[in-house]
């Protein structure tokens, strides 16, 4: 009892003390960070001479660019691929882990495997699979009688091939997340409609989809921040070609930042970033009251 | 159809279970096998068309061919080097924080517990140019501080870790304080172990996330010295002089994924049943 008994100054002081280390970080990185994006977002500047207020002025040159809205087009394009597929083809593998099958431990942690690896190591691998030449993807498709394509040099087919990569990479990560919700659901409720005469297409619908909405829920959220902070596939496969084709949100703002020196845009970039994202998480929260049910 | 259906799960139903299973496991395997195999083949063979499936003389030597072409032991350490210092730091800081959280009332805690988490939620890439600033200031930038410092602590792992230290019962941590333990020892002797899954789920996530970092490495980084693996692999993917060598980088990709896919088998026990419990509202 020796602390509990010291003077009560101490013991008051003592949960300030323990949380400093991590508020000192979580202020110092995050907190001051975000005041301070905001306020570059409304200057003009380089990184190096003095800063020019220009007010919303980075905003609006942003609006007026066609390369932004070409970014901020691809970007949704890619999430509104990505989003939903990933959640798909995650739910489909999780159904299948969930039934009697064998050696489900391998092939839980083989789906789980891209997840857990670099996005570097990914964008590289499939960068030799996609190769036009001699990539094994093309060799597939010639064996099924289609022609070759020049994967990630073609304006049509760079970002569908991003979202597929993505979505192989990602939903290993989901599928746990579903795996997990799917253990939690009562058997009894299969049991009861099983009695009531649905069979197992309506006990999916009726049964397994409702109960896993908030894990829908959270996945979703989760799948479109990531989406919008999709950066390492692009930087390595495609630097944002061909033609901006690739080039997504993140990408822009790295580039506008540390390539084109233009802190003031960059910053603009991404509190446009925050915004979409706070508007989309908000909705999603008063939005859910109709379509999941804990 | 309904009596078929009914008899779920049925023979057909097995099949087609164990059928959907191999065709996606195929999907996830085959990638990983062509990496292996074209880090074993001569560069003849890994540009040739049609392709080759397995290298008529496998070329062990492409992967220490590989690591000496470009200062991958270095890149390896600096990583594991940098990975092992943000875990122990986010350790300490989170493990504090956790505790106070978890186990005292004090004027402020819901609003700073709340601030702490929709802070961090705002991600890196929104934070990235004044975080630069900052280091730049203190001439971090192209240093290991620049890397590690601004990641020494987690709003997830508070969160992850405060949760598992109210499950444990508060009966556990009276008796000790009755046996004389300050409030740093309960949190060494009780609160620590007994919450080992949920922080060895954290430090593995954390391992794998850190590991496998690019976006931030890349922006603070300039010298070799310094880079992390996942920078310098992505580097030596474009050689100035030669074309792509695709059998020494598929070698050296393989060799890169090796510690975080030992760290997450290692976890794996602890990771899954963390993401199952509490991962899932965090």
């Amino acid at each position: 009892m020796m602390v509990l008994s010291q003077n009560d100054y101490g013991k008051r002081l003592l949960p300030y003390g323990m949380i400093f280390p991590a508020m000192f970080f979580i202020i110092v990185f995050g907190l001051i960070p975000i005041i301070d994006s905001f306020a570059t977002s409304l200057v003009q500047w380089n990184f190096i001479n003095a800063k020019v207020f220009v007010g919303l002025g980075n905003y609006l040159d942003l609006l007026l660019s066609g390369d932004f809205l070409k970014v901020l087009a691809n970007t949704c394009y890619f999430t509104v691929l990505n989003v939903p597929l990933t959640m798909l083809f995650a739910l489909a593998l999780a159904m299948l882990l969930n039934g009697p099958v064998l050696g489900k431990k391998f092939f839980r942690a083989l789906f789980f495997s891209p997840w857990v690896i670099p996005t570097v190591n990914v964008a590289i691998l499939w960068m030799y699979i996609l190769e036009p030449d001699y990539g094994m993807l093309n060799w597939f498709l010639e064996l099924l009688g289609l022609g070759g394509i020049s994967w990630l040099a073609s304006t049509r087919w760079a970002l569908p091939a991003i979202v597929f990569i993505s979505v192989w990479k990602g939903a290993g990560y989901f599928c746990l997340l579903y795996l997990a919700g799917l253990q939690n659901i009562p058997r009894e409720l299969y049991e009861a409609s099983a009695m009531d005469g649905a069979n197992p297409w309506r006990q999916f619908l009726r049964v397994t989809l409702p109960m896993l909405s908030p894990t829908t829920l959270f996945v979703l959220i989760v799948s479109v921040i990531d989406s919008f902070s999709q950066f390492d596939l692009v930087a390595v496969m495609t630097g944002g070609g061909p033609a901006n084709r690739t080039n997504l949100l993140v990408y822009y703002l790295y580039e506008r930042a540390f390539v084109a020196f233009k802190a003031g845009s960059a910053s603009a970039v991404a509190m446009i970033v925050l915004g979409i994202l706070m508007i989309f998480t908000f909705a999603q929260f008063k939005l859910s009251d109709k379509w999941v049910h804990y | 159809m309904s009596r078929i259906a009914n008899s779920w799960p049925s023979f057909l139903g097995v099949i087609f279970r164990h059928v959907a299973m191999i065709a996606g496991a195929i999907l996830f395997a085959l990638p990983f096998f062509w990496m292996v195999s074209g880090s074993l083949k001569t560069l003849d063979e890994v540009c040739k068309y049609p392709i080759i499936w397995i290298p008529a003389k496998m070329q062990w030597h492409n992967y220490a061919d590989a690591w000496r072409a470009a200062p991958f032991t270095r890149y390896l350490l600096n990583s594991l080097f940098i990975t092992t210092t943000i875990i122990a730091g986010q350790f300490f800081t989170v493990v504090l924080a956790a505790y106070a959280f978890a186990r005292f009332q004090f004027f402020g805690k819901n609003f700073l517990f709340m601030s702490i988490l929709a802070i961090m939620m705002v991600s890196l890439e929104v934070r990235v140019i004044p975080i630069y600033m900052i280091l730049s200031a203190f001439k971090w930038i192209d240093t290991y501080y620049a890397l590690i410092v601004p990641m020494l602590t987690s709003p997830f792992g508070i969160f992850l870790v405060r949760q598992a230290f109210m499950k444990v019962p508060q009966d556990l941590a009276d008796a000790a304080a009755i046996d004389g333990c300050n409030h740093l020892g309960i949190l060494r002797q009780v609160m620590v172990p007994l919450s080992k899954p949920a922080i060895v789920t954290f430090m593995v996530f954390n391992f794998i996330h850190h590991y496998n970092n690019y976006f931030w490495p890349l922006i603070v980084t300039n010298s070799d010295q310094i880079r992390p693996i996942t920078v310098g692999l992505a580097r030596f993917r474009v050689p100035e002089d030669t074309g792509i060598m695709w059998h020494y980088l598929m070698a050296a990709t393989t060799i890169a994924l090796i510690p975080s896919l030992v760290v997450f088998i290692i976890g794996q026990k602890y990771f899954i049943r963390g993401i199952a419990t509490e991962g899932l509202k965090g």
